[in-house]
């Protein structure tokens, strides 16, 4: 670690000269190029197991949220319909499922207004997983939300009405 | 001469609660040749590698459970006796709101990247790391990079150090289409918008 650079009263700024940076910088590293194309390689290796898990995760979802009535309360089956709706988001885009990760996004986000404290509208969330099942189908599990602008435009004014739902009274 | 990043033998730690995530992002990393990717699900897990391990780079989940990455984060660069104490830290969220964002940088953060993560997205982040250290600063309410990113010259039109470089980084074509705008907040920061 350098010595301070500059010290006052009581601040001291230094650089503190990394594991991190000193490794990084080694020669015999990979030009961006390179890189990008040993990432896709290695992207393309784990895609054919994205499909079966992905599969799994939406059962997994409608199992979670298919017994849950209107007005009901954040639960552990919504908690567990959240961690879905997020792994799957944080995955389907660089998987190439950018609809997947939209949808699953919205889907997110209504949970979260019900953990929020608005009312839960299992018509919507039904919508939503529904949609799930659909756009990882052909033709539309390659899309981008670009590409079905009605179907994302409702999804989104579906998205709208749960945010201003008025929470429920105590 | 092209710059290149040279990840070999160096330790990275994953830490994610989705295996399929993790899987993604070791996939990637190791695209880019690293051959040490340390993964952890839980911050338990975490803190246990960051105990035994030298490691080079952290990669972590916002909503690591059970603490969070904020909380680690803090915890991390707050513990004087931690020999990690200043390792780049990356967290990474589908959660990219202003409020998130700030709090990353705030509680020592390097660099926050939006999920779902492209190749691009990560490469680009990983070498600005490398090549633009940022220094530290040590004070009584913060410990961690300067929070002053993206070097614009002072408030109040100061003027701009000496040595001060602007950070340059591709323009975003893949998922991570906020990205641009999560770094400009920490940019904010050196002209007193924050």
């Amino acid at each position: 670690m350098s010595p301070p650079k500059s010290t006052t009263q009581d601040v001291a700024i230094f650089f503190p000269d990394t594991r991190f940076e000193r490794m990084a910088r080694r020669s015999g590293g990979l030009t961006r190029e390179e890189a990008m194309k040993g990432a896709q390689q290695q992207l393309d290796q784990i895609k054919p197991d994205f499909e079966p898990w992905l599969e799994k995760q939406l059962q997994d979802l409608r199992l979670a949220l298919g017994g849950l009535n209107d007005g009901a309360a954040f639960s552990l089956p919504m908690d567990t319909g959240q961690r879905i709706c997020a792994e799957v988001q944080d995955t389907g885009t660089t998987m190439g499922f950018s609809l997947v990760t939209f949808v699953a996004n919205a889907l997110y986000e209504i949970l979260e207004t019900v953990k929020a404290g608005a009312p839960y509208d299992k018509d919507m969330v039904t919508c939503h997983v529904d949609a799930l099942f659909f756009v990882v189908r052909e033709p539309y599990r390659n899309m981008s939300p670009d590409d079905v602008p009605e179907l994302t435009a409702g999804l989104r004014r579906l998205a709208d009405i749960a945010s201003i739902s008025p929470a429920k009274d105590e | 001469m092209k710059t290149t990043v040279n990840l070999r033998d160096l330790t990275i730690l994953v830490a994610d609660p989705s295996s399929y995530t993790r899987r993604v992002i070791n996939g990637m990393l190791r695209g880019f040749g690293a051959n040490k990717v340390v993964e952890v699900e839980q911050s338990t897990g975490l803190f246990q590698a960051l105990s035994t391990q030298k490691i080079g780079i952290l990669l972590c989940d916002l909503n690591l459970p059970p603490h969070g990455g904020l909380e680690l984060t803090r915890a991390i660069r707050g513990n004087a006796d931690n020999e990690n104490r200043t390792m780049p830290i990356l967290l990474m969220t589908s959660n990219t709101s202003e409020k998130i964002v700030k709090s990353a940088r705030d509680v020592g953060a390097n660099m926050v990247v939006a999920k779902p993560m492209s190749p691009n997205s990560l490469y680009d982040r990983l070498s600005w790391m490398a090549f633009h250290p940022r220094a530290f600063v040590d004070s009584p309410n913060y410990f961690g990079p300067d929070r002053r990113f993206k070097i614009e010259g002072f408030p109040g039109g100061v003027g701009r150090r000496k040595g001060d470089q602007v950070v340059n980084v591709s323009e975003e074509t893949g998922p991570a289409l906020a990205q641009n705008d999560i770094d400009s907040l920490f940019t904010a920061a050196r002209s007193g918008q924050t």
